[in-house]
């Protein structure tokens, strides 16, 4: 089991809301509005899926919740706001190395590049544990030496108590170069390694301890994903988002990460949002959905709902286009192009390729409105000016 | 056998058959181009005496014999003499010179390796800022203007100047055949600061040539690396933005970064040449252009086989070394 | 309309130690749609180019049945032999997965279109410029298309471009190999629907490869299932997703996400254990046995098998080292530190109790030897499942449990309460 203690569950306010994003990216030829207004909310322990096509910012939303933008990215305005507290976008860097990691973790989608090619995947897992947890990786090395007793153990006990105390003390900075003195450091890596172990064996990685010792390159596609979701979980966050943690692998291997994520949300509390283009996905575990359009939000709300009862015209574009099997009915794709967005269209970005616009939907952009309990639509056909 | 003891041994043996390939291109050329013997007689020399001669030292055989006794004297310590460079034993020669360009690139070395990881990281890491445009720009001058147009307008500053001389008188014993280290074994701080002023000139010289290559390549090899997906795994995990520009991408960059190390052993060796030259240094470099000039086989054939036994060694070092620092070589593609 | 027009028999591509396609045979029929489904590193790209010849097979035969002058009774051609190759060439094509790699990115459309037809000596100048005209409107795309660069279209316009090219000559045969993987949902959707429209147009017969069952559902008539370079399963489409033959089909179709959200059914998804086996390094006997949930006696279990159990459920007690001296024959000895005689003991209890639990892998035992302090264990030698007719006519499925069982028991069964010998090991 690990040592870990379990996130207690704060107030029930939403765990992350993300108010009137404008985010524009800076390019040779100009400017790409890429998010025009993102209004979200994620609620605690809920399994969120963020759904759209090529273009519509699903990724360049769930990065910029923690600020892992390229340099050329650019927050118009617009707030992030996590568990009730400050504004993210304008968070220090160092208050965000806090979060990272810690209270929000992230799940890439390619399992080949997402690995340090160079560094053993139990130490990649092992890495984020020093780094948050680090008082207890000393404890627990403490608690290492007290059973081993290995040579110099009184020694190495006295640093390492020194270091729980006074981190940056002189006798430390000393102490950590000194040849055969410095191996105190190796104590808490190893607690923070075996650690890492447990948590692979968590995500059904076989057996791991044989595992934590390889290179990324020696693993399967689907293991590095599960090395992936292990370094998002060791720290328990609050918050996971997993930007297509299955497009890269197999239909057989998505099943077990799936049902893993799955677990995750249902056991430890923890609140997921999935980035996805797979619709699959989403109905099979997420509770609520959000689709994305051009860097607008098209619709939101349960699974159900807006799965199978969509309002919004590009979501049953989306969904028409989309085949059932055991379905006898025709495929019918949506007209036209995803918009170029260096210049979009006005107002509602869909309309062009909309059978139904009006002419108000060129001038001006729709409201967020709820249509029933928790569907809420960004369209022009169910509100009036 | 594990398969990093199977690359290391596969290295070595290309390296040897590597040193063995050009020494014998380079005795070929250098036996065939002219008569081998008119280094040895003038055009006065008797007939019978040249003919003499050419047997004596095997030129009229087919050159792959002659290569054979070549090399049987080389094993038994006989270099044979430079004719076209003061007839002393080729041995003795290279003694006396060798250090002296082995000191330089030293020098070099342990200069310019650090610094140029320095500003590489700090080019690559301050990107598009001051730094990274005043290191940009200081390489590209290191590049572009060839060693001996460098060497001349050193040549002339540091001579006026009296920081560098070109003819020392050293007083000092000879030990290691090093001047500034025999300067401070023999407690001579004169000669310590002769023997700098000595080595200054082609010191700059090359420091800022080496300094170019390396510099730009660490810098866009940590720019490659930062670019990668693992990088941006590594800042959502939380870690800070020093540590994933050191410990992740520079790391990962280094393997490029060394790699080249071994060009830059055949930069160093070419280029001391030229330096020495220009700064009348009299390290193995000089003496081999002198060579050259005079078509002295038996020291060309000898100094191709140092610079090509040094460089291939280098190469080897690395590639070895660099098996260390990438577990994918190391381990191979397992499963 | 069940002519046949391909013949695939015994085709093999090995890639040196690599056998990405592995002794597969199929028919296709003229006019149908036909599946290969698989997941990756099964070599269903590789299949598709070979059978075009593309890539050179090493060893194996395909035939196309179609007539190359106007009038004359079509007849089978050895596309593997290069007889007449050329010509052949008008009458198959293949349309490739990435729209932006497979079109030439200096070249406009119109000569991309036009390039085929050129080389076929097809028709020149206006002719040539109305046939292309005539092309573009079929994929949907506008005259003003001619002119442009493929960097300045879509990807699903490309992918129009990569069919109308591929039509030009007007083939009888296409290969379509994960044509919309690359492209958005709704994109997919309109080139889907174009494809269907083109083959009824035109009279076409497509082999259609992609990892989407969704995609098999809606395009195909009838579907192949590949693992690892061998086809496990031929079925009629309808027959293939209600009642599976082969136990991966099974679980590839039990692992598909539901995309209803109020009928879930991952929770009951059969989770196969281990990963996609790799080609290089494949299994012996049947190639799936060692994540089959009904795997039994026959299957082929062997050295790599027992080695991967005693690594994870002796590993961590007991310091073992295994060698495989074959696939079936596999020797066991104690690292340094272990003494022999307890492990020898310990080896042979595993093995009875195994067998007394009616456990496949160690059923499969044959014998056991101890020489010279090291264990020898023999596994009975298995052969790979071969693909045979069985259950109802044109169905074809390569498994050892239906070579086992005569058909009829196995509609008494019901595929799905099948011989469950053995659970996980």
């Amino acid at each position: 089991m690990t040592i870990i203690q379990e996130q207690i569950p704060s107030q029930d306010e939403k765990i992350l809301v993300i108010k009137n994003l404008y985010l524009n990216f800076g390019v040779y030829q100009g400017t790409v509005k890429v998010l025009d207004g993102i209004d979200l909310e994620v609620e605690r322990a809920e399994v969120l899926g963020v759904v759209g096509e090529t273009g519509c910012g699903k990724t360049v939303t769930a990065r910029s919740i923690l600020r892992l933008l390229e340099a050329n990215a650019i927050v118009e305005k617009g707030e992030i706001i996590f568990e009730g507290g400050q504004n993210m976008l304008n968070a220090s860097e160092k208050d965000l190395e806090k979060i990272r990691g810690r209270k929000i973790s992230m799940i890439f989608q390619e399992p080949m590049t997402s690995l340090n090619p160079t560094m053993r995947v139990g130490d990649q897992v092992a890495e984020g544990l020093l780094l948050h947890f680090g008082e207890d990786m000393i404890k627990k090395g403490v608690e290492l030496i007290e059973k081993e007793k290995p040579p110099l153990s009184a020694l190495h006990k006295n640093i390492l108590e020194r270091e729980i105390n006074k981190p940056n003390s002189l006798v430390l900075k000393i102490a950590s170069r000194i040849p055969f003195i410095k191996r105190y450091q190796q104590y808490p890596k190893l607690a923070a390694r075996r650690e890492s172990v447990e948590i692979l064996r968590m995500v059904g990685m076989p057996s791991p301890d044989r595992i934590a010792l390889a290179y990324p390159h020696e693993l399967s596609g689907g293991m590095r994903q599960r090395v992936l979701i292990a370094m998002a979980l060791a720290c328990k966050p609050d918050l996971i988002i997993a930007d297509e943690p299955t497009s890269a692998v197999d239909v057989t291997t998505q099943a077990k990460i799936l049902l893993l994520l799955l677990n995750l949300g249902e056991q430890k509390n923890t609140t997921l949002l999935i980035i996805t283009h797979n619709i699959g996905v989403v109905a099979e575990i997420c509770d609520r959905v959000c689709v994305m359009y051009a860097g607008q939000i098209a619709e939101v709300g349960s699974v159900i709902d807006v799965i199978n009862h969509p309002l919004h015209p590009y979501t049953r574009g989306l969904m028409r286009s989309i085949h059932n099997i055991g379905d006898k009915s025709e495929l019918e794709g949506i007209e036209g192009n995803v918009p170029i967005l260096l210049s979009p269209p006005t107002g509602c970005r869909f309309h062009p390729r909309c059978q139904h616009a009006m002419s108000i939907c060129s001038k001006k952009k729709p409201e967020l409105k709820e249509i029933h309990k928790g569907h809420k639509v960004h369209c022009w056909m169910y509100q009036k000016e | 056998m594990t398969p990093f003891k199977r690359y290391i041994i596969k290295r070595i043996v290309y390296s040897v058959i590597t040193i063995f390939l050009i020494v014998f291109i380079v005795f070929t050329i250098s036996r065939s181009a002219g008569d081998p013997v008119t280094a040895y007689v003038t055009p006065d020399t008797p007939k019978e005496i040249v003919e003499i001669i050419r047997k004596k030292y095997h030129f009229d055989e087919p050159i792959p014999i002659q290569f054979v006794y070549w090399l049987d004297g080389i094993i038994h310590g006989d270099w044979g003499r430079a004719y076209g460079v003061g007839r002393r034993p080729v041995l003795e020669l290279i003694g006396r010179y060798l250090p002296l360009t082995l000191e330089l690139n030293l020098y070099v070395l342990f200069i310019a390796l650090p610094l140029s990881y320095w500003i590489g990281t700090k080019a690559a890491t301050n990107k598009d800022t001051w730094i990274d445009h005043a290191a940009r720009i200081l390489a590209l001058i290191g590049q572009c203007f060839p060693q001996f147009f460098l060497g001349i307008l050193f040549l002339a500053f540091l001579y006026r100047g009296g920081w560098m001389v070109i003819n020392p008188n050293f007083t000092f014993q000879t030990i290691t055949g090093m001047p500034t280290i025999d300067a401070l074994l023999d407690g001579d701080l004169q000669g310590f600061i002769l023997a700098l002023k000595y080595l200054i000139g082609p010191l700059i010289v090359l420091v800022i040539g080496s300094l170019s290559m390396q510099m730009r390549v660490l810098r866009s090899s940590i720019l490659e690396e930062l670019s990668k997906d693992y990088v941006m795994t590594g800042k959502s995990k939380g870690l800070s933005k020093d540590y994933v520009e050191k410990k992740y991408a520079r790391r990962n960059a280094l393997i490029p970064f060394i790699t080249l190390m071994g060009f830059w052993v055949a930069n160093l060796t070419a280029g001391s040449a030229i330096v020495e030259v220009v700064f009348n240094r009299y390290g193995l470099g000089n003496v081999m252009a002198m060579a050259a000039k005079a078509t002295d086989h038996n020291a060309i054939q000898a100094f191709t086989v140092i610079y090509t036994v040094a460089l291939v060694f280098s190469n080897l070092v690395v590639d070895i070394f660099y098996g260390f620092l990438d577990p994918r070589i190391k381990y191979g593609e397992k499963r | 309309m069940s002519e046949i027009i391909f013949e695939v028999e015994h085709l093999k591509k090995y890639f040196g130690p690599v056998k990405a396609v592995d002794d597969v045979s199929f028919k296709i029929r003229k006019g149908e749609t036909f599946g290969l489904v698989g997941e990756s590193g099964c070599g269903k790209s590789t299949l598709g180019r070979v059978i075009l010849k593309l890539i050179e097979p090493t060893e194996g035969k395909v035939y196309i049945h179609t007539s190359l002058r106007e009038g004359e009774r079509p007849r089978r051609y050895d596309i593997t032999a290069g007889e007449r190759l050329r010509e052949l060439r008008r009458k198959m094509q293949i349309v490739y997965q990435d729209p932006a790699s497979s079109l030439n990115p200096r070249m406009i459309i119109r000569d991309i279109i036009g390039e085929p037809l050129k080389v076929h000596k097809v028709a020149k100048g206006e002719k040539l410029q109305d046939i292309i005209v005539d092309l573009l409107k079929h994929v949907g795309m506008q005259e003003e298309h001619l002119w442009r660069y493929s960097y300045e279209l879509s990807g699903g316009q490309r992918q129009r471009i990569a069919i109308a090219r591929a039509i030009a000559l007007n083939p009888e045969f296409l290969v379509l190999d994960e044509p919309t993987s690359a492209l958005d949902v709704s994109v997919q959707a309109k080139i889907l629907k174009l494809l269907k429209d083109l083959q009824r147009d035109f009279n076409l017969t497509y082999l259609f490869i992609t990892h989407d069952m969704s995609i098999i559902d809606y395009m195909c008539d009838r579907v192949a299932v590949m693992y690892v370079g061998k086809i496990v399963e031929i079925s009629e489409k309808e027959l293939l997703f209600n009642e599976p033959l082969h136990p991966y089909s099974k679980a590839l179709l039990s692992a598909l996400p539901s995309k209803d959200p109020s009928k879930r059914t991952l929770a009951r998804a059969e989770i196969l254990s281990g990963e996609v086996a790799s080609p290089a390094n494949p299994p012996a006997g049947c190639k799936f046995h060692p994540r089959c949930k009904y795997a039994f006696i026959e299957c082929g279990w062997g050295s790599d098998d027992l080695a991967t159990y005693l690594r994870e459920y002796m590993g961590e007690k007991v310091s073992l080292k295994a060698a495989a001296k074959g696939s079936f024959h596999l020797e066991i000895w104690p690292s340094a530190r272990e003494v022999i005689n307890p492990i020898n003991v310990m080896i042979s209890d595993l093995v009875a109790k195994g067998k007394e639990q009616k456990k496949p892998l160690f059923e499969a035992i044959d014998g056991l030897k101890n020489v010279d302090g090291r264990i020898h264990i023999y596994f009975m030698e298995k052969s790979e499942p071969e693909l045979v007719e069985r259950v109802c006519k044109d169905r074809y499925v390569a498994c050892s449990l239906y070579e086992a069982l005569s058909d009829q028991k196995i509609l008494q069964k019901g595929i799905h309460q099948s011989t469950k010998k053995g659970e996980d090991t």
